[in-house]
């Protein structure tokens, strides 16, 4: 047991988890120019282990592609340091005054660590589009899709049924909750090309129902794509079962929006909307865009700022608000934050970005307590060095 | 400062630590485990009424900062006037591809082709303008937007354009694929001002018709008086 | 005669700065000055004109200056106001640079020795040019050295047509010369002619000839608002700073619309008439004219133009750059004879130098109304600004020349570094909306570009520990020691300043994006500096690494700082792309590899370090493993 100790808390054990860090945020960033930020991510830093090879298309690609380096992962990393710093503590330190600095430093780092955990397991970022004059009550993910049947009978609303599309693995059957329905998804892929089959016999396609028959939909998988600018477009053929009744074969697709006619699946009494669409999170609240202001550099294209002026109009009137959104300057609402992110259609839609991070002060936290500290063991240090030099 | 072998200097004793650092490192490996129960649920709610009918912005690619678009000034202003300076220049001579139907040249229009076929029509006209009528990038977004395409940048002309000689003189080739309609042209410089040779229709029986309007072009003799 | 050493330094230093004023005056009858101090709108803000005939010669011919056939030198200014007024004699100057002529496969075109090449020279090919350019490589951080070439001389003969044509509609003498009429002319012409328009439009009768007239100055004008690139005529008072000015060909042609033409017209039309019968009074009458009418319009900003343009002709960083050359000298003569003295007057001149780059910052901050550091120029002028300061710190401290030597090594190296980021054009060009925010550029983007100094800093002075710790025989334990503090104290600033910064820039991505971390490549960049700078405090705390592998290590500080610094930009990724590079990668491998190659020499044994200390830690080493082989068989 000595012998863990003397290992987890040892300073070789800080300097040698230090330097792998440095490693594997070398050869991550280097991988982002294929992977993208966002993959990445889950590659290098949200794993245990990871295996770098030298990339094809860097220059002497072709004949360097065999070299494979594997590193440990960001979590394994982090896991460590964190431990790491922990059993030096309560190993080798003592709490005195001296050490006080110091102290405040490793709290500090501890809690951004732990922090950056948070927010990588509870965080969810999307995106809401509001047009000018228009309002919205959604925001939709990036990435992640969501397989929907909607019920628009009822008069006063409507009713939402969805299944993550990570879930959809060709063969599993899933029941569709709240309804008398289950899905069996027949085939899925993360990215396609989707068009119409043009003159000639038409393909033969796996649906059996909707709009792939009557529009003569094919579809061509397509590597997906990693891409910061491109969306990939997620399509999956998915059969819809009713008790033991097949209610027939549909394609749905990410890319089949508003602009298509709805696909209904008749389900006896009730009949449901079918899509497949990016994840939607709906809000107790509407948000109005009044104005969307787009202003560049004077006798240039340049934008210098941007600012939508917004009106939300909350389900519960005293949570009523109005606020100005621009760059550095978001919205924190119900436990939301609204950036001003992009924008569309020539000024005339503003997207913003939702953040939700109950964890967000959490880094603020431990930057106070590392700047604290910093300043009290620099603060030391120094006048020492000037006691010193004077004596 | 030497790091001697660690001497656990405390008043508590080993096994009181050995427990903390168990815990400590047990509670730090369970928050790695939640990172793997990251799964979503099917789930179900209810919304308030939505209008089917609408049709949503659709969904952007993230980016805190949307590109800057280069300010287009492709809009020809044809002003009146052009026709004079039109009749001014020289005239052309050209072969009419087989198959292909020669009208009569009209106002500013120095020729007029058309040609049908089970793809459906095109029509090549051949017009002329004093100066550079704002430039070859200018023209070709021009053209591009007429086929509902993104205006292109300087770098990616290359992809769709080839020099190419007409009359004897330096021009381009031009080869724009839309949807339902595309467009092969050639833009000529010429002496002061620019000739416009655009076979526009759909996609099939302009694509298919390729080689013939290839033909048209090395047929074509401007009235020269320079040389 | 100690004191004639004083003198000699510092009246080299005296000569170095009055040379560098000089070179801004210009002798004519014309008041270029005043000329100089005209007011455009380019890039988004307001600017004087010399401003941009500085820039636009920077990019074309790589140099401030114009040297003729005749072996007149031209400074920026009278090479503009030729370019502008006297096409015909601008075409003349030799001012593309070409690097390697022939490798352009143009046949004629190369002329054994020669560098800079005229418009004229370039006319003949001017077409083979833009079919060549049409071929290369779209993608411009994929083109080879050719292509680039290519590209470039394009882009050049494109700016240099556009500036052309930027106060008054181009054509020959006959044009030139009578410029005022052609404008009278033309507004005479334009109720007449929309008359015969409308009746050519309702099908009626109308006057071809006065309507042919009229379309031809039109379509002129409408080919002039789209090439003409400075924006010359402000708005017409009471003036808003945030609207657009036009471009010359924009301004006549909204004539048609009755808007008055804007007397800024007539007036450069005037002073080209005048400059080109060489009338110096007239010229000199309608340039204070034209700059009465601008203070008039614009109080606020006249100060501002009139301070650029100051600034301009006085060149402070390059007046730095060679007093550092100097200083660096002087100190490594210092070490050999004259110690007193020559560090001293050395010491001084560092402090003057100092100065007049502290001075360079300021006025940027001044005209750009922005913290110091706004792109990637501004950052290269700040390091070697805040390792100067660094380095005068410890010089005060330790009194032995180090710290003034390599302070200056690296004020040098960084602005050379910033010399050539400034061939791309306006260093004063405006910020983009994210990062818009003076408060955080004074705060995260300062503080970190101060942690890159001191961690350059401190690499150099590591650097310096190796050399002469195994070349050089006389490096004994005392300098050692001393070099190893400066390098440990250094260390701790960049790590802190560093670690602060990049905290700071959590925050203001958290206010930007919503995330406080996002993994963005420079992110990951800063992320290593202050990893690296915590490898080495606590392998020093642990005694892990000695001398030898602490100095190792800060050499490596400089490999991890130039890839945060320049590397992260030169990937086409991320939020954090706005400095883009294409052409420095090959100076960063080499820089790179001198590094490893350093650090390599840092890690030799005891028994290669020729210097008294490294002999004797050499004689420590086998003493103990003497001891170790003894107690072993004991």
């Amino acid at each position: 047991m000595k012998f863990l100790f003397q290992f987890f808390s040892s300073l070789k054990l800080t300097v040698v988890l230090l330097s792998f860090s440095l490693v594997l945020i070398f050869f991550g960033t280097l991988d982002q120019v294929q992977y993208g930020i966002w993959h990445t991510q889950e590659l290098y830093f949200e794993s245990f282990l990871v295996v770098w090879t030298f990339p094809e298309h860097a220059p002497l690609g072709q004949h360097l592609h065999w070299i494979r380096i594997p590193m440990p992962g960001g979590y394994l990393l982090g896991g460590m340091l964190l431990i790491n710093l922990l059993a030096a503590h309560f190993t080798r330190f003592k709490m005195s005054w001296m050490k006080c600095g110091i102290f405040l430093i490793h709290s500090g780092l501890i809690l951004l660590l732990i922090s950056e955990l948070m927010t990588d397991i509870l965080a969810v970022e999307s995106q809401m589009p509001v047009d000018e004059g228009g309002t919205s009550n959604y925001s939709q993910g990036f990435r992640e899709n969501e397989l929907v049947f909607i019920d628009r009978s009822h008069p006063e609303h409507d009713s939402v049924h969805t299944i993550p599309a990570s879930l959809l693995k060709p063969g599993k059957r899933i029941d569709v909750p709240n309804t008398p329905l289950s899905i069996r998804t027949v085939r899925y892929h993360g990215n396609a090309e989707i068009g119409r089959a043009t003159s000639g016999s038409p393909a033969e396609s796996i649906a059996t129902r909707g709009a792939a028959v009557r529009m003569g939909i094919i579809v061509n998988p397509k590597p997906e794509t990693y891409s910061e600018d491109e969306i990939n477009t997620v399509t999956a053929f998915v059969e819809v079962i009713k008790g033991e009744d097949s209610l027939g074969t549909w394609l749905v697709s990410n890319v089949m929006d508003e602009r298509f006619p709805p696909q209904m699946v008749d389900a006896g009494d009730r009949s449901f909307e079918i899509a497949l669409r990016f994840t939607r999170h709906y809000y107790p609240f509407e948000i109005e865009l009044i104005d969307f202001k787009h202003e560049k550099y004077p006798g240039t294209e340049v934008p210098f700022n941007f600012s939508s002026e917004v009106k939300v109009t909350h389900q519960d009137s005293t949570k009523n608000q109005k606020a100005l959104i621009y760059m550095n300057h978001p919205l924190r609402y119900e436990g939301l934050t609204f950036f001003q992110a992009s924008f569309a259609n020539q000024d005339k839609t503003s997207i913003f970005q939702v953040v939700r991070n109950p964890g967000w002060l959490l880094p603020y936290l431990s930057v106070l307590l590392m700047g604290l500290g910093m300043c009290v063991q620099f603060g030391m240090h120094f006048f020492k060095f000037l006691r010193k030099q004077r004596g | 400062m030497r790091q001697t072998a660690p001497i656990v200097k405390s008043i508590h004793s080993a096994t009181v630590l050995e427990r903390r650092l168990r815990v400590y490192c047990l509670s730090v490996v369970c928050l790695l485990g939640l990172v793997g129960c990251e799964q979503a649920e099917p789930t179900s709610y209810l919304i308030p009424k939505e209008d089917r009918a609408v049709t949503m912005p659709t969904p952007v690619a993230d980016s805190a900062e949307t590109k800057a678009s280069a300010p287009t000034n492709g809009s020809m202003r044809i002003l009146p006037g052009m026709q004079a300076a039109a009749d001014e220049a020289g005239g052309v001579t050209y072969t009419v591809p087989e198959g292909w139907e020669d009208l009569p040249a009209s106002g500013i229009r120095k020729a007029n082709l058309k040609v049908s076929d089970e793809n459906g029509t095109a029509e090549l006209t051949v017009l002329v303008f004093p100066g550079d009528v704002g430039g070859r990038l200018a023209n070709i977004n021009r053209w591009r937007g007429q086929l509902g395409l993104d205006d292109a940048t300087p770098e990616d002309l290359s992809k769709f354009t080839e020099s190419y000689s007409i009359s004897q003189h330096p021009g381009l080739y031009v080869r724009l694929e839309g949807e339902a309609q595309s467009i092969l042209g050639g833009l000529l410089p010429f002496h002061g001002s620019t000739w416009f040779f655009k076979f526009l229709g759909s996609s099939g029986t302009v694509l298919g018709n390729e080689a013939k309007m290839k033909a048209f072009l090395d047929s074509v003799q401007l009235e020269d008086s320079h040389h | 005669m100690k004191k004639i050493i004083y003198l000699i330094v510092y009246g080299i230093a005296t000569l170095v700065i009055m040379g560098g004023l000089r070179s801004s005056k210009v002798d004519s009858d014309f008041d270029l000055a005043a000329f100089a101090e005209l007011p455009v709108q380019v890039g988004g803000r307001i600017k004087p004109l010399d401003s941009v005939a500085r820039n636009t010669l920077l990019i074309l011919s790589g140099r401030q200056k114009v040297v003729t056939d005749e072996g007149l030198t031209l400074s920026p200014i009278q090479w503009f106001i030729d370019l502008t007024m006297r096409p015909e004699v601008a075409d003349t100057y030799p001012i593309f640079k070409i690097e390697f002529p022939d490798d352009l496969g143009l046949v004629g075109l190369a002329e054994q020795g020669q560098r800079y090449y005229s418009f004229n020279e370039l006319l003949p090919f001017s077409e083979e040019l833009r079919r060549l350019h049409g071929e290369i490589n779209p993608a411009p951080e994929l083109r080879s050295p050719y292509e680039k070439q290519i590209a470039d001389i394009n882009n050049g003969l494109l700016r240099y047509h556009q500036v052309m044509h930027s106060l008054h509609p181009v054509g020959g003498p006959e044009r030139l010369d009578r410029l005022v009429d052609e404008y009278q002319s033309y507004l005479a012409t334009i109720q007449p002619g929309m008359i015969e328009l409308r009746k050519q439009q309702a099908g009626e009768e109308f006057d071809a000839a006065l309507l042919k007239r009229f379309i031809t100055f039109a379509d002129d004008y409408l080919k002039l608002s789209t090439t003409a690139y400075l924006r010359v005529v402000p708005p017409p008072p009471p003036v808003d700073l945030l609207e657009d000015w036009k471009n010359i060909g924009l301004e006549l042609l909204d004539v048609m619309k009755d808007d008055p033409l804007s007397p800024y017209v007539t007036t450069y039309a005037s002073l080209t008439m005048a400059y080109r019968s060489g009338d110096a009074e007239q010229f000199n009458h309608e340039v204070s004219e034209l700059r009465e009418r601008f203070i008039a319009d614009f109080p606020d900003d006249i100060s501002r133009v009139h301070y650029e343009r100051v600034f301009n002709g006085l060149q402070p960083f390059y007046i730095s750059m060679q007093l550092y050359v100097l200083i660096f000298l002087a100190v490594c003569i210092s070490w050999l004879r004259w110690p007193k003295e020559l560090a001293k007057a050395a010491f001084w001149v560092l402090v003057l130098a100092f100065l007049i780059h502290t001075f360079g910052l300021l006025s940027r901050m001044y005209i750009q109304g922005r913290p110091p550091v706004t792109n990637l120029y501004s950052s290269a002028v700040f390091v070697g600004w805040g390792a100067v300061l660094l380095g005068i710190f410890i010089e005060k401290f330790f009194k032995n020349g180090i710290g003034a030597a390599m302070a200056s090594l690296v004020g040098f190296c960084t602005l050379i570094i910033a010399h050539h980021l400034a061939m791309t054009g306006d260093t004063l060009e405006m910020m983009r909306a994210v990062l818009d925010s003076n408060f955080w550029l004074a705060t995260h983007v300062v503080i970190i570009t101060f942690g890159y100094s001191a961690i350059f800093l401190a690499g150099t002075l590591a650097i310096l520990f190796v050399l002469l710790g195994v070349f050089s025989s006389r490096f004994n334990k005392d300098t050692a020691r001393s070099l190893s503090a400066m390098v440990y104290g250094i260390i701790c600033f960049g790590t802190l300043f560093s670690l602060v910064g990049t905290i700071l820039g959590g925050i203001w991505a958290d206010q930007s994006w919503g995330r406080f971390w996002g993994w963005d490549p420079k992110e990951n960049g800063a992320l290593m500096i202050v990893i690296m700078g915590a490898i080495y405090l606590h392998a020093r705390w642990g005694g892990i690494c000695k001398d030898r592998g602490l100095m190792a290590l800060a050499i490596w500080g400089n490999i991890i700082t130039a890839w945060s610094w320049f590397g992260t930009n030169m990937l086409p990724v991320g939020l954090h792309s706005y400095g883009r590079m294409d052409s420095a990668y090959a100076w960063l491998i080499g820089f790179v590899i001198v590094q490893l190659v350093l650090t390599a020499t840092a890690l030799l044994p005891w028994r290669f370090w020729r210097s008294e200390f490294g002999q004797a830690n050499n004689r420590k080493e086998k003493k103990r493993s003497l001891i170790a082989a003894e107690n072993a068989e004991a």
